[in-house]
């Protein structure tokens, strides 16, 4: 029998997390005097313990004996060898994946909201808010706070509510309180109530609801928590990456690409941070971060300070961007305006350090159900990306005879997904490629702004 | 775009995965869950592989709406967040001084 997944031994689990900023400069985030943002601003909503983290320059921090006993529940995750993908597309290469679908709420997600409960809870902290669309960052955090003692309460958009009901029941089971958003219970929701009865819910609106309860608590006792983009959600993931290089030792193997989907970041850089620092200390990597095509922030756009709005009153930040005022050209207008990836990431692009890549939903759909039919679990939509990519790494690595070790990573099971592979299955999805002439357009836009610096690391 | 992208939809039918919600939504959804009534801002990202999303709401939009929504840019989480909270301030009294 094949050794096809690896394990660490329950000791063998990191005992501290990578801090990226330890390694790279990055820019600040600055108001509309165009200084940088006090951090303090966000302590109505953060318990200052999780600020700390959020602008600390330490490379390493302790894990809390309190946070790795929860981790044990399913970590030290498992490093898989794709050996029937491999077979399948008659690679060379080795392809590894980092098994996050193991946890019990089947995503990478807790591996962060197990600290900021934790956190919160040193701090005195006896609830904590959120909002959730289908449910996985809602899931995890009723998970993670059950285990702290800590009351969670998650508004789900109406429209979520009422479609993913095993996603309400999965918090309720572990202990959190769900309810539709808009709300009765804060003033955001009652006014959006006002103006419509019927209303589906926005994430907008479930996040404003969420900060109100969290601000407007007299007792000072509740805070906020984000599962994504911040600095600190970044560091939590890092156990992944860090996971990742002892179970590559354990085999003998080094990885040449590393490889994870990026949405808002958390999860590729939870793999690829740790890699990152070697890459910075001397090894060769490739590292990609994978985007759909619909929304290449950081394929295509440059890299400046801009603001988040048209009106330009929210802060200048350095960010990938085509500009708050640019205008898609007609036909093209589809994909050319997210920026919301994780500033830490965005630098890292900007400095060479990983590359970017983006691929279309048909083929992203087409690589999940291939790795779902060659290893068995069926991919959350977003892993997808990160596959198609591997299979275009893995057949280039055939073309050129090469026995490259693809690692990426497997950030969360379908299973609570499924009807987001009925239109593929059904054929409703067409790859159309975009075009690559508008770019240089979109820089004119910040001839009059300041530019960040580019900074390097090393 | 290609020929399937200039199709009339209707859009009453149209269903795809919802990458901010994480579930299947309707089309109509999308032109309204902007909390300022315009379209979602990822509604090109959405739907630009599935119909000729542009010229759909060139044409169903009014001119001003249109250029508000494409013109429109996304916030940063951390300057959204800091955004909401002085909103939620107000909301809640909290901006006044104690």
């Amino acid at each position: 029998m094949k050794k096809r997944q690896i394990f660490l031994n329950q000791d063998e689990m990191p005992r501290k997390w990578y801090n990226i900023l330890a390694d790279i400069k990055m820019n600040p985030p600055l108001g509309p005097d165009g200084n940088p943002i006090n951090p303090d601003a966000l302590a109505p909503v953060f318990p200052m313990n999780l600020i700390e983290q959020e602008v600390s320059t330490q490379r390493w921090i302790d894990i809390p004996d309190e946070v790795l006993d929860v981790y044990s529940i399913w970590r030290p995750a498992p490093m898989v060898r794709a050996y029937n993908m491999e077979k399948a597309l008659g690679t060379p290469a080795k392809i590894y994946f980092k098994n996050e679908s193991t946890s019990p709420p089947g995503s990478h997600k807790p591996n962060t909201a197990v600290p900021q409960a934790y956190y919160n809870k040193v701090f005195g902290i006896e609830k904590i808010t959120t909002e959730t669309g289908a449910g996985q960052w809602g899931s995890a955090l009723s998970f993670a706070c059950g285990h702290f003692g800590i009351e969670c309460k998650v508004f789900m958009v109406r429209i979520s509510f009422d479609q993913k009901p095993y996603r309400k029941t999965m918090m309720a089971a572990w202990g959190g309180t769900c309810v539709p958003s808009p709300s009765m219970e804060t003033k955001a929701g009652r006014e959006a109530l006002e103006r419509d009865p019927n209303t589906p819910g926005t994430l907008g609106i479930a996040i404003s609801e969420a900060i109100e309860a969290a601000v407007g608590d007299e007792t000072g006792k509740t805070r906020y928590s984000l599962g994504s983009v911040l600095n600190h959600v970044m560091l939590h993931q890092t156990i992944i990456g860090l996971e990742a290089q002892k179970q590559m030792e354990k085999v003998g193997d080094y990885p040449d690409i590393i490889i994870g989907c990026a949405g808002g970041g958390s999860n590729f850089a939870g793999l690829a941070f740790p890699f990152i620092r070697d890459k910075i200390n001397g090894k060769h990597i490739d590292i990609y971060p994978v985007e759909p095509a619909g929304c290449p922030t950081l394929t295509r756009a440059p890299f400046v300070y801009d603001h988040g709005d048209t009106a330009r009153y929210t802060p200048l930040l350095p960010m990938h961007s085509l500009g708050h005022a640019f205008v898609p050209p007609p036909v093209h207008a589809g994909g050319l305006r997210y920026h919301g990836m994780a500033p830490t990431v965005s630098q890292l692009v900007d400095e060479g350090l990983c590359e970017p890549r983006s691929v279309t939903q048909s083929k992203a759909y087409a690589a999940g159900i291939l790795m779902a039919r060659t290893e068995g679990i069926i991919p959350a939509p977003e892993t997808n990306h990160a596959i198609a990519a591997v299979i275009e790494e893995a057949l280039k690595a055939k073309e050129e005879g090469q026995e490259k070790v693809i690692l990426f990573n497997w950030s969360g099971h379908g299973l609570l997904d499924l009807g987001a592979y009925e239109a593929y299955l059904a054929g409703n999805l067409k790859d159309i490629e975009l075009p690559e002439d508008i770019i240089a357009e979109s820089e004119k836009i910040f001839a009059d702004y300041p530019k960040p610096k580019n900074l390097k690391s090393s | 775009m290609d020929g399937n992208a200039h199709e009339k939809p209707d859009t009453g039918q149209l269903k795809q995965r919802c990458p901010r919600l994480g579930h299947d939504i309707n089309f109509n959804y999308c032109l309204m869950s902007d909390d300022n009534d315009l379209p979602c801002w990822k509604v090109f990202d959405c739907w630009w592989e599935i119909f000729d999303v542009d010229d759909w709401l060139k044409t169903h939009l009014s001119a001003g709406q249109y250029r508000q929504l494409t013109r429109k840019k996304p916030k940063h989480k951390v300057t959204s967040i800091l955004e909401i909270i002085e909103n939620a301030k107000k909301r809640t009294g909290k901006d006044k001084p104690e």
